[in-house]
């Protein structure tokens, strides 16, 4: 029994048990703390409050789980998939931020032959799928976007 | 009245422009569910902003397209090369891929498309004749009942999502926070903005379900391509393809009529649970595709074949898988819930459109909907054909590296999210929501409960209250009527007996 104890604290669901909770802890406090108007009825913290207490319940439940020696592995290349998150926001953001200088035209076709770079290990040699593939996707997505569907993006110095 | 709106969905079904959308869509949907990685449900995610420039039969008819072909596109790449293309193909790729290895690849993809197809078609035939006689019922039910049903379903979704109640519990509860996000439906006071005055309108649907479902998926495969995993699992495989071909005689693998027969039971069997299990929100395809599996394997002549390239395997599994398709959008046609992702996908479309998913829905969009019934239906056949004549093109699909297709498809969700809402918000919210999928899906929560969370919280929070303000403050009203005792008894024996059939089957 000791020994569950003592591992409990290392497996990786002790941990996303205790993120739970803690969510649970710090909603339930906003509602009690918090700026909240009441409301007809049951008023608007409610079911918030419901769906808070459901995740402390569920974090307990976590934790159980944890000592009968239940818990998920610790995910593989944990590292490169968040950093390749963080990566695909940032060039996400950058390039909506590129359309309003650039265009649209210019500024997909960049980031689709940048990616396609990055994602190739020798991008010249493999130059159909690293070069002419985004260029006609572009060419594609200019067409469904800005002829067909004429989504109103801000237009950039270029096309 | 009734045969006027007939009439008119005939019209409607078959015109020229929604054939043609619907055999895109087949072609899309197959082609898409052949690369791993890729799969239906994203690319209907990735369309979801598009369709809504669409007059709502092509729209639907695309959607449909894909979606049929998505499911049979899985078991392309499961049985060519052992890697399930979307989680339901899993299954099909135990018997396909040994059937493969021992020399009848052809075999094991037509029995997968045949089998597909007749489960898929037989689910569409249920959800057809069952979900004007529900829609019916629900049209009868006030707060107290819907509540129930919102409860019922919430609860479902938890308790059998891949059997991890806990963490299905705690999305489900997530997912009603992420919908809390904005106004309160009854009193107006802005609720968790975190003092940002964008959100005060809320969270828009495409935005969450695209980030949460498609980007993070993106994302996970995206750094697969960086590492080159994919590459090396598709080299090893092709290798093994190739050093197959030396004495792989195709004149012999051709599938006849007598082995089609005998995997006629296990394709019922598959069909018939896949249909069960479809119509419960959160089972999903993946569990109905093992569970006919393992039935047709116990009531099968030939057991000990199983999991050494039987026909029957394959037969049962993708009977199984597709036979979800129908019944997984009889609660959302009957009731507006949702009961799998790809129902949530199909009625953020018809929100889209203008069109609220729920028992009034058949009601008030007679047309549109019967035509989707025709369509849902003619769809097979398309998919049958094109399928039928294209297996050995699609095959190859399967090879296509999706490290060239992943950029292309974030540009597209970036683009498209933003061309529904014309909003940056909408961006913002889209890629943070990946982000947010992606952490969940590494720390094994699953999303589903999240995503049926999300769509029935304000519902749930307006039954709940209105209830309340009905039975005057009483909890006890909740359980004033039978209809809404009937449906929390028939949730806590449907949890109970699931919990027990898992635990027998570890």
């Amino acid at each position: 029994m000791k020994n569950i104890f003592s591992t409990a604290f290392t497996r990786l669901d002790f941990f996303t048990g205790l993120i739970t909770i803690i969510i649970g802890v710090v909603g339930l406090l906003d509602i009690t703390y918090g700026n909240w108007r009441p409301g007809p009825g049951l008023g608007p913290h409610a079911f918030p409050q419901l769906a808070y207490i459901t995740l402390i319940i569920a974090g307990l439940a976590i934790w159980i789980d944890v000592l009968r020696g239940k818990s998920d592995d610790p995910p593989e290349n944990l590292r490169a998939i968040l950093l390749t998150g963080v990566g695909l926001v940032a060039i996400g953001m950058g390039m909506f931020w590129l359309i309003g200088k650039l265009g649209l035209i210019v500024s997909v076709a960049a980031t689709l032959i940048g990616a396609s770079f990055l994602l190739t290990r020798h991008p010249f040699q493999h130059w159909p799928s690293t070069i002419v593939v985004p260029i006609i996707a572009t060419a594609v997505i200019w067409v469904l976007f800005v002829q067909l569907i004429n989504i109103p993006l801000p237009r950039g110095l270029l096309f | 009245m009734m045969l006027e709106a007939f009439v008119d969905a005939l019209y409607l079904a078959f015109s020229p422009e929604v054939i043609l959308y619907v055999a895109i869509g087949v072609f899309m949907g197959v082609t898409l569910g052949a690369i791993p990685g890729l799969s239906g449900d994203m690319a209907i995610a990735i369309l979801l902003p598009i369709v809504f420039f669409l007059e709502p039969a092509a729209a639907l008819g695309l959607l449909t397209g894909i979606y049929k072909g998505g499911m049979f596109g899985g078991s392309i790449s499961a049985i060519s090369f052992g890697v399930p293309g979307t989680p339901g193909s899993a299954a099909t790729a135990i018997d396909g891929y040994q059937a493969k290895l021992k020399g009848y690849p052809n075999k094991a993809l037509n029995t997968a498309l045949y089998s597909s197809v007749i489960g898929d078609t037989t689910s569409d035939f249920v959800l057809i004749f069952l979900a004007l006689p529900l829609a019916i019922v629900a049209l009868t039910f006030g707060p107290v009942e819907f509540f129930a049903l919102y409860a019922f379903s919430l609860l479902l979704i938890s308790a059998l999502t891949k059997g991890k109640v806990a963490k299905g519990v705690a999305m489900a509860a997530l997912g009603i926070l992420l919908a809390m996000i904005g106004r309160d439906p009854i009193g107006g006071s802005v609720r968790l903005t975190f003092g940002i005055p964008e959100l005060s309108g809320g969270l828009a649907l495409i935005p969450v379900l695209v980030g949460i479902f498609a980007v993070s998926e993106l994302i996970i495969q995206l750094s697969k391509a960086w590492m080159e995993r994919v590459r090396r699992i598709v080299d090893e495989t092709k290798q093994q393809a190739q050093s197959l071909l030396g004495d792989y005689d195709a004149s012999k693998d051709k599938l006849t009529f007598a082995e089609f027969r005998a995997t006629m039971k296990a394709t019922w069997i598959g069909t018939t649970m896949g249909t069960l299990i479809g119509a419960l929100p959160g089972a999903g395809s993946s569990l109905a595709a093992f569970i006919s599996y393992g039935l047709a394997q116990r009531f099968s002549r030939h057991p000990v074949e199983f999991g050494k390239g039987s026909l029957e395997g394959v037969a049962a599994a993708e009977a199984g898988n597709s036979a979800t398709s129908g019944s997984t959008l009889i609660p959302l046609f009957a009731f507006g819930i949702p009961g799998s992702a790809t129902a949530a996908l199909f009625g953020a479309a018809f929100i889209l459109m203008g069109m609220t998913p729920g028992p009034r829905l058949i009601y008030d969009h007679t047309e549109v909907i019967y035509a989707l019934f025709l369509i849902l239906i003619y769809a097979n056949i398309i998919n049958l054909a094109l399928s039928h004549f294209l297996l050995p093109l699609y095959s190859k699909i399967a090879m296509i590296k999706s490290r060239i297709l992943l950029p292309i498809v974030c540009v597209l969700a970036i683009l498209g999210t933003f061309a529904a809402g014309n909003s940056v918000i909408d961006v913002w919210v889209l890629l943070f929501a990946g982000l947010l999928g992606v952490v969940l899906r590494v720390y094994n929560f699953p999303l589903a409960p999240l995503i049926l969370g999300f769509i029935v919280a304000p519902g749930a929070e307006r039954a709940l209250r209105q209830s309340l303000l009905i039975g005057r403050g009483e909890w006890t009203h909740l359980l004033s009527s039978p209809i809404a005792i009937g449906l929390y008894a028939t949730a806590a024996i449907m949890i109970f007996t699931f919990t027990v059939v898992m635990r027998e089957r570890k």
